[in-house]
């Protein structure tokens, strides 16, 4: 009865027959990560390039404006472009791109991989919205702008950040949330006996 | 990067890549997925050889990145992920050079769809089981016990088995 299926599975009329030219096959996957690693090379750049221009152009406006609260203000932005980058670093580091594992111990740590990614976005009000709100706040505080114009500048922002964070939060319901429980499914199913 | 391992990857591409690709296919929706498919896996396994450290065969080795590959790619099918790769050393040839009834082909094809439909991780050790893998192999690669590995072929070709049935009637 069992031995139908494999009966079934080799009388198969069409088959699909792969041909590799191998002289070209190493050349031409030599050039592909070579493509692959200049291309994160020049997302990492970019990266590193953004953090340098938040922290360069804040830091300066601390040593040039006056008033300690703009100071304090502008020196927290400025030690926040870095934070940023070290933080998706530190994320990164956690990919799965080991496909040699076996599938039981891949699966468990791409599963770790997307909680990781999916906490980051959960979390991300204390390590991206927050530090430039309160150095943005502090900063206007220092400005010695009236109350009410204070108030609107505050808001701007604030409505700003809270997009942000509304948009972080669909990525995590819309995103997330479901990779994280189809691996959920699949590290499941794989060490259940049932079927 | 060794020769001696250049050459090891060449044969064990070349011996194992019209499996490989019948694995990708499962995991494709059609034919030029399934080609990216490969396509990535042979990337990954290359990109991946400086590590193959001979603890398993090479074989054994191959398998695990294609499955977890694929089972990347199925997590991911939602997304619509975009892949870059493209290997003009490769090409797909279809070869029809059995002869088979037309009631046999229509098993076939109703089978693969069955296969196609089971979850990803029953479907690949269901998958490395057709083509020939021991029960050894199936459990060096997937992580799971020679033991689980057999219960789990028994019930996933119940179940397929189930699933043909009234095709199977029709025949007779």
């Amino acid at each position: 009865m069992e031995n139908e299926i494999d009966s079934i599975w080799l009388n198969r009329a069409k088959e699909e027959v792969v041909k590799i030219d191998t002289t070209k096959l190493l050349s031409e996957l030599d050039s592909q990560l070579k493509c692959f690693d200049r291309n994160i090379k020049k997302r990492n750049l970019r990266e590193y390039i953004a953090a340098i221009i938040v922290t360069l152009v804040f830091g300066t406006g601390a040593f040039l404006i006056p008033g300690l609260f703009s100071k304090i203000g502008l020196t927290i932005v400025a030690l926040y472009g870095i934070m940023v980058v070290m933080v998706l670093r530190n994320a990164n580091k956690y990919k799965p791109d080991n496909y040699s594992l076996p599938t039981s111990e891949y699966l468990v740590k791409h599963r770790e991989y997307l909680v990781k990614e999916r906490n980051l976005l959960k979390n991300v009000i204390f390590w991206y919205i927050l530090p430039p709100f309160v150095g943005c706040v502090i900063f206007i505080i220092g400005q010695n702008r009236t109350f009410p114009q204070m108030i609107i500048s505050i808001l701007i922002i604030f409505g700003i950040n809270a997009f942000i964070y509304m948009l972080n939060k669909y990525a995590v319901k819309k995103y997330f949330n479901p990779l994280v429980k189809k691996m959920d499914e699949a590290i499941n199913e794989f060490n259940s006996t049932e079927c | 990067m060794e020769k001696e391992l250049e050459t090891i990857f060449l044969k064990a591409i070349e011996a194992n890549k019209d499996k490989i690709f019948r694995f990708c296919r499962h995991y494709s929706t059609d034919a030029d997925d399934a080609r990216d498919l490969f396509q990535e896996v042979l990337l990954n396994s290359w990109k991946s050889l400086p590590s193959f450290k001979y603890q398993s065969s090479i074989d054994t080795w191959l398998y695990r990145i294609t499955i977890n590959i694929c089972l990347r790619a199925k997590k991911y099918s939602d997304q619509k992920q975009r892949r870059f790769v493209k290997l003009e050393s490769i090409s797909i040839e279809n070869i029809a050079e059995k002869d088979i009834t037309e009631e046999k082909e229509i098993l076939f094809n109703r089978l693969s769809e069955c296969i196609k439909m089971l979850e990803g991780v029953d479907k690949s050790i269901i998958l490395l089981h057709l083509e020939g893998l021991p029960y050894k192999d199936i459990a060096r690669i997937s992580g799971l016990t020679e033991n689980h590995v057999a219960v789990k072929i028994k019930r996933i070709k119940n179940r397929l088995q189930t699933s043909l049935k009234p095709l199977n009637n029709y025949g007779k």
